[in-house]
C-alpha cells in the first residue's frame, strides 16, 4: 500500500509576525492537514485561504468548558472580519494550545470547501468546529495568523501536511 | 514538493505508518452505498476520510456503517451535535443496527459534509470495536457540527465497511478515502 501523509511545509514563529504565508501548495493530496501548536498569542488564529478577502466565510462550532457545552455560529456579512477569514481555533497568550485544521477534498473545482477543526485549550476548554470556504477554487494558498493582527508567540508551530488517496 | 517561503520543504519525507487502503469515488448517477471489503489485517487501526454529498434530501441523512455484513443490532452509538443554538443535542442508540459516522441535513449540490473516523484495533479477534468520528457541514447559518462513538459488538476482525445512508444516495464525486495506520 502506497505511504502517505507527508509534510508538506513548517514554520516556527519567532514572536515577531503576526501571519505566515504557505502558497504553492501542490495539488496532489485529497485532504490537508494544518496543525497549529504553541501560544499563538493574544487571540485565537485565523486562516484564509487563496487570500481570498471575499465575505465567503462561514463556521460552526460546539464548545465544551468543563461546567457546560455551547454552540454557535459565524455568518457571512456581519460586519466583523470574521466573514473574510474562518476563525475556528482557540488561541493563548500563555498557554500550549493545539488546534488542528482538515481542509477536506481541497483541490474540488466543483464544490465549496469544507474545514474540520479540534481544537484544545486545556485550561479553558475542547472546541469542534467546521468551517466553510464558499468558493468552487482549488486551495492554492493558506494565510495563518492572529485574528488581533498581534504577533504569533515565538516558538509556534504551524505544520501543513498532505494525505493522497490511492 | 518545494513551497514558496518556507524552510522545512527540502528535509521533507513521509511517515510510514500511514497508508491508502482503498478508495472510492461516487460516479456519475450516484450510488445508494459504498462497500470496502478484503480490508488487509496488518494495520493497528484503521481511518475514514469522507467528503460528500447527498441527492435531494429534506431531512437529517446519516452516514450509517457496517461491519462485515452484520445487520443485526448488534452497534451502539452516542452523539453530540451542535447547530448553532445555545444547547447542543444528543443522540444515542443501544442495540442499533449500524455504526454512525456522520450527518448532512440539506443535500446541497455545492457545500458538501466531511467526516473523519478513527476505527480502532480494527483487527483485534478478543474485543468489541470502538470507532470516533468528526462530522460537519456549514452552510452559512445552517448545518451542524458532530461528534460520534459508536461499537460495534463483536470480537470478529473488519474485514469489509459498507456505508449506507438513510435514505437518498450520495452525490457524483463523494470520496470515501480508507486508510491503514500500523502500529
Amino acid at each position: 500500500m502506497p505511504s502517505t501523509y507527508e509534510p508538506i511545509a513548517t514554520r516556527t514563529a519567532d514572536g515577531s509576525t503576526a501571519f505566515f504565508d504557505f502558497s504553492s501548495i501542490p495539488q496532489i493530496y485529497t485532504d490537508l492537514i494544518l496543525v497549529i501548536g504553541g501560544s499563538t498569542g493574544d487571540s485565537a488564529p485565523f486562516i484564509r485561504l487563496n487570500s481570498d478577502t471575499s465575505k465567503i466565510y462561514s463556521s460552526t462550532r460546539l464548545r465544551g468548558d468543563g461546567s457546560s457545552s455551547s454552540s454557535g455560529r459565524r455568518v457571512r456579512a456581519d460586519g466583523s472580519p470574521n466573514d473574510t477569514r474562518l476563525e475556528v481555533g482557540l488561541g493563548s497568550s500563555n498557554e500550549i494550545v493545539t488546534n488542528t485544521f482538515h481542509l477536506m477534498n481541497y483541490t474540488s473545482t466543483t464544490t465549496n470547501k469544507t474545514v474540520l477543526c479540534r481544537a484544545n485549550q486545556a485550561s479553558s476548554a475542547v472546541h469542534f468546529s467546521v468551517g466553510l470556504y464558499g468558493s468552487n477554487s482549488a486551495i492554492n494558498a493558506i494565510r495563518v495568523g492572529n485574528t488581533n493582527s498581534n504577533a504569533l508567540s515565538s516558538g509556534t508551530v504551524i505544520s501543513i501536511y498532505g494525505i493522497k488517496a490511492a | 514538493m518545494p513551497i514558496l517561503g518556507t524552510l522545512a520543504s527540502s528535509t521533507q519525507k513521509s511517515f510510514n505508518s500511514f497508508e491508502s487502503i482503498a478508495t472510492v469515488t461516487v460516479a456519475s448517477g450516484g450510488s445508494s452505498v459504498i462497500a470496502f471489503s478484503s480490508i488487509p489485517s496488518t494495520y493497528q487501526h484503521l481511518q475514514l476520510r469522507s467528503s460528500w454529498g447527498f441527492e435531494n434530501i429534506t431531512n437529517n441523512t446519516w452516514l450509517n456503517v457496517q461491519f462485515n455484513g452484520d445487520s443485526g443490532s448488534n452497534y451502539a452509538y452516542h452523539a453530540i451535535r451542535a447547530s448553532g443554538s445555545s444547547s447542543p443535542g444528543i443522540s444515542q442508540n443501544f442495540g442499533a443496527t449500524k455504526a454512525v459516522f456522520g450527518a448532512d441535513d440539506n443535500g446541497d449540490a455545492v457545500i458538501w459534509a466531511s467526516s473523519i473516523s478513527d476505527i480502532l484495533d480494527y483487527s483485534n479477534t478478543s474485543k468489541y470495536k470502538t470507532t470516533r468520528s468528526l462530522a460537519g457541514q456549514d452552510r452559512n447559518g445552517a448545518g451542524a457540527v458532530n461528534i460520534w462513538s459508536s461499537l460495534w459488538m463483536s470480537t470478529s476482525a473488519i474485514s469489509s465497511i459498507t456505508i449506507i445512508p438513510d435514505f437518498s444516495t450520495f452525490r457524483q464525486g463523494s470520496i470515501f478515502a480508507l486508510y491503514g495506520i500500523k502500529g
